[in-house]
């Protein structure tokens, strides 16, 4: 679905939602306005690089309408004890747009200069990026509280991803020490109403997307991409990312978890996720010839699956609160498997100690990246690397170490790092943090320092400076020009500005310019306005 | 002799001043360490970076208590609690003022105001400086300020527990500050959702939506416990992955999704985590995956969109290629055999500026294609294979075409 079929969608549940005026017992908003200018390099072959730049305006707003119908505040009113149904709505939505060269701009293809969103459409979300991020009704209290449904489009961040659903979510919660949830709807995705590509699932392009014409005898016949220019009117040079029409089916998702409750210091959660979708056969609305047919699979001796699992996980967590004498200890693990690649891409342990100001926290984690299961990159050969982080904080300051292994089948490689930092109140007004940065190995090593200086001028203006400098040396063993590039200083000077008025109005700026090999001298600007409004009660 | 009586003098002054402000120690003060009433308050737990210790200013914001009073030898004539705070039973809120006025003090005290300085030997004192430090008949007196505390509290319903059971044992305390005012454990020992219910606004005020109102008039309301293991403490930004993943992450009890969305899925550039020229520097944490791009980027469309525009994209016949090969970024050979081993290192890297597909340039069983393996050793046969074919047959079609070819017994 285009992006217009969503706007046109959205007009529509806004017109059928029309002239009702609705009742609720409170609501709050929160608005914010960021501008953002800066600019970004473009590296040519021939002649000097071009820099682009960046003008971005972004608009989000976040609506909260609690207790709709006031039925809890009914509840209240007749001194009516005990639970009952309570019905409230949340959404998020943001616009994004670039004025600027970036995302506005032209390329150069041959002689020929065309717009860059034609050879790059993922700038198209740039140019008119209109998300819904989530926007729900929750139906709370229901069957005397052990029921809660949420309908709309829902985010979330559990143990197994970063997920988005158009859909229904029911929590129940039974008269045993456990909670279950039961999910079903549509995985947000580039093409759904109202959305960008921001939750979908990773991998998966689609551009240069291909259709397989079959020969006169069945594995006889071709690849070839998308015929763009009858499909694509007016945009010849358009995407196939736009056209390649496995990005557009919709993807049905399941998913169940039990989670623990009220179950004393330790808890757990038992997640199952998974996301599927129809494949595509013929191109087209109808199979114009007998032979050879123009499909997005081959399916000559009918071997194209009707549809197949772009994602399915199970996974786990665990924490515990114990405590042994001064100490207190928060055991956590999690784990995540993925059914579709047969393994377990996710795995840790941890644990946060915490003695008197102190805090210890020693993990262990582990790692395969892993894919969309349309992405031929599921089925390669691909190597795990595991994780070693102790993080330390107390008397104002911080610090982290880690160690990253890389179990190569031919020789492993390490990466390292070190960063710590520390703040005090220097005086009645100024606060100082210092921070310092190392790490090597496998990707290539930096060196810096950061110290920063914060003045309260008054009680809710604040001013910061910020003056950072890095060493940088990209890993000569690496695979990319940087062996050319050898190590270099970079320097940057920053100045914020906060003023928050009366706790519901701030107002952010954020001034930058480098000292950079390739960007020197550079001004970077971010403007934050940030209105959040709660009615009086 | 005398000077230097007078320099010690002034060194246990200012000794007196500073452990008096609470500001070295922040233990409580002790009353007979009272130099100024006009600038004393009493250390209740003063909470600072260096000593997070005692109860949230934020919670019960700092007070003044000019007063000398003892709760231990009160407690010890027998008195009980409720003898002098008799508005502890009936109190609905936790901005009622329980402290007992004038003339529930002289029901034993004989205050006269005729007679400030009045005093009987052997009874209870009467004189104003006897309760009131630093009274001076010639000057205002210096008044009690308690701030009402950011909380939801009866002690109406409370009122069948000892008062010991939230504010300690008070027969060795003299004056009652902020450190006999009862902290979350104490809260917690009780509201563990059996007992009594634990959720947050069980205790917090709520905003609308229900969350825990954290913008409070004496500061920002931010856990600083470990007691659900979520203590927003230094570098807690860069590792609160693993509690907002636990079971019982309370995120949302404070923060609304949007907060999660404005970094994980945001449309600025955060110049906290990526300042300076962050574009020309990003290649060395991005290739060993330390932080995990990934956490609020997706490949596919921010990172390849970003690298075609930049120019060390792959697609060809742009202005930064001139339609030349795709060795520019990579040195000679990289197509070859070079590149497997960072491919299977952090196959990340490469899916950040190429498209799946173009991996199958060589990595296809095509007839015309070099038929370059990119399975794994053992791949034919394998659990892995089966499952993959089982669930998504259509990956495996996009290299082998033919029925014979489909599945992983071929």
């Amino acid at each position: 679905m285009s992006r217009m079929h969503g706007l046109a969608a959205l007009g529509a549940a806004a017109l059928a939602l029309h002239p009702a005026p609705a009742e609720a017992y409170s609501f709050a908003v929160r608005a914010r306005t960021v501008a953002q200018l800066y600019q970004l390099r473009g590296f040519r072959l021939i002649g000097a690089d071009v820099v682009y730049g960046r003008q971005r305006f972004t608009q989000s707003l976040a609506l909260t309408i609690d207790d709709i119908g006031g039925f809890a505040a009914q509840r209240r009113k007749l001194h009516v004890t005990g639970g009952g149904p309570r019905v409230s709505f949340d959404s998020y939505l943001r616009l994004d747009h670039d004025f600027g060269t970036w995302a506005s701009g032209q390329l150069l293809m041959g002689a020929q200069r065309v717009d860059a969103v034609d050879l790059v459409p993922e700038l198209d979300d740039a140019l008119l990026g209109l998300d819904l991020m989530y926007g729900y009704v929750t139906v709370d209290g229901l069957l005397g509280d052990r029921l809660k449904l949420v309908v709309g489009r829902q985010v979330g961040f559990d143990g197994i991803d970063m997920w988005a659903l158009d859909g229904a979510t029911a929590i129940v919660r039974p008269p045993l020490p456990v909670t279950l949830e039961l999910q079903a709807g549509l995985r947000v995705r580039d093409s759904s109403p109202v959305a960008g590509s921001r939750f979908e699932l990773d991998g998966t392009t689609g551009a240069d997307c291909e259709e397989y014409v079959e020969g006169p005898t069945p594995g006889s016949g071709h690849w070839r991409l998308i015929d763009r220019q009858t499909i694509v009117e007016n945009r010849a040079l358009a995407s196939d990312a736009q056209i390649c029409p496995q990005r557009d089916v919709r993807m049905p998702t399941i998913g169940v978890a039990v989670e623990t409750r009220d179950t004393g210091p330790v808890s757990a959660r038992l997640a199952y996720r998974r996301t599927s979708s129809s494949t595509v056969g013929v191109i087209d609305t109808v199979d114009r010839l007998a032979f050879p047919d123009v499909g997005l699979y081959p399916d000559e001796a009918g071997q194209a699956p009707s549809d197949g699992v772009n994602a399915e996980h199970v996974a786990a967590t665990v924490r515990a609160h114990l405590r042994a004498g001064p100490v207190r200890i928060a055991p956590y693990g999690w784990t995540r498997a993925s059914l579709v690649h047969h393994l377990v891409d996710r795995a840790g342990v941890g644990a946060e100690l915490r003695i008197g100001s102190h805090v210890v926290t020693p993990e262990l984690s582990y790692r395969v990246p892993t894919f969309d299961a349309d992405s031929i990159w599921s089925i390669f050969s691909v190597e795990p690397t595991t994780d070693v982080r102790v993080a330390w904080s107390g008397f104002g300051a911080d610090a982290t170490a880690w160690l990253r292994r890389y179990h190569g089948a031919d020789r492993d490689a390490n990466a390292y790092g070190l960063e710590a930092g520390a703040e005090r109140d220097v005086a009645r007004r100024w606060t100082g943090r210092l921070g310092l940065l190392a790490d090597g190995g496998y990707g290539g090593a930096r060196l810096g320092a950061k110290a920063a200086a914060r003045y309260r001028a008054v009680d809710h203006f604040t001013l910061t400076a910020t003056l950072a400098g890095w060493r940088l040396a990209p890993d000569r063993e690496g695979d990319g020009d940087d062996r050319a590039l050898g190590a270099w200083w970079e320097g940057i000077a920053q100045g914020r500005a906060t003023w928050i008025f009366d706790d519901k109005f701030a107002l952010h700026g954020v001034l930058e310019t480098s000292a950079s090999r390739y960007t020197p001298g550079e001004l970077r600007f971010l403007g934050v306005v940030d209105l959040s409004f709660e009615p009086e009660l | 002799m005398r000077a230097r009586r007078a320099h010690l003098f002034v060194v246990a002054c200012v000794v007196a001043a500073v452990a008096g402000a609470g500001i070295s120690s922040g233990a409580p003060a002790s009353q007979h360490r009272l130099p100024d009433p006009n600038t004393w308050v009493p250390g209740g737990g003063a909470a600072s970076a260096t000593a997070p210790a005692g109860p949230s200013p934020v919670v019960y914001p700092p007070q003044r208590l000019p007063l000398v009073f003892s709760h231990g030898k009160h407690l010890a004539r027998g008195m009980a609690c409720t003898d002098c705070h008799a508005n502890a039973l009936t109190s609905v809120e936790s901005k009622d003022l329980l402290l007992p006025g004038e003339a529930t003090c002289a029901r034993c005290h004989a205050i006269d105001r005729a007679q400030p300085t009045k005093a009987e030997a052997g009874k209870p004192p009467t004189a104003c400086v006897a309760c009131h430090v630093g009274w001076k008949p010639d000057a205002p007196i210096d008044h009690v300020s308690l701030p009402a505390p950011s909380l939801v509290f009866s002690h109406a319903a409370h009122a069948t527990a000892s008062c010991a059971t939230c504010h300690g044992d008070l027969s060795t305390v003299d004056l009652a500050t902020r450190d006999t005012l009862p902290m979350m454990a104490t809260c917690l020992s009780c509201h563990d959702g059996k007992t009594a219910a634990k959720t947050c606004t069980t205790c917090h005020p709520a905003d609308p939506a229900g969350r825990v109102r954290t913008a409070l008039p004496d500061g920002s309301l931010v856990p600083r416990s470990a007691l659900l293991g979520d203590a927003h403490d230094p570098g807690w930004s860069r590792r609160h992955a693993a509690a907002a993943r636990a079971p019982d992450a309370t995120c949302t009890s404070c923060h609304a999704e949007s907060e999660c969305a404005d970094c994980h899925a945001g449309t600025s550039k955060p110049f906290e985590y990526h300042p300076g020229d962050y574009q020309q520097t990003h290649a060395i944490e991005a290739r060993r995956g330390v932080p995990d791009c990934t956490v609020c980027h997706r490949q596919a469309s921010f990172c390849v969109g970003c690298h075609e525009r930049s120019g060390v994209g792959a697609r060809a016949e742009t202005d930064f290629s001139s339609g030349g090969d795709d060795t520019r970024y990579h040195p000679a050979g990289w197509g070859q055999r070079a590149h497997a081993a960072a491919a299977k290192r952090n196959l990340d890297t490469c899916a950040s500026c190429h498209r799946d597909d173009f991996c199958l340039t060589c990595h296809s069983a095509e007839r015309d294609a070099p038929r370059v393996s990119p399975h794994p050793a053992g791949w034919r046969g394998s659990a892995k294979c089966k499952a993959m074919d089982k669930r998504n047959r259509r990956l495996c079609l996009r290299c082998h075409v033919t029925a014979e070819e489909v599945g992983c017994d071929f």
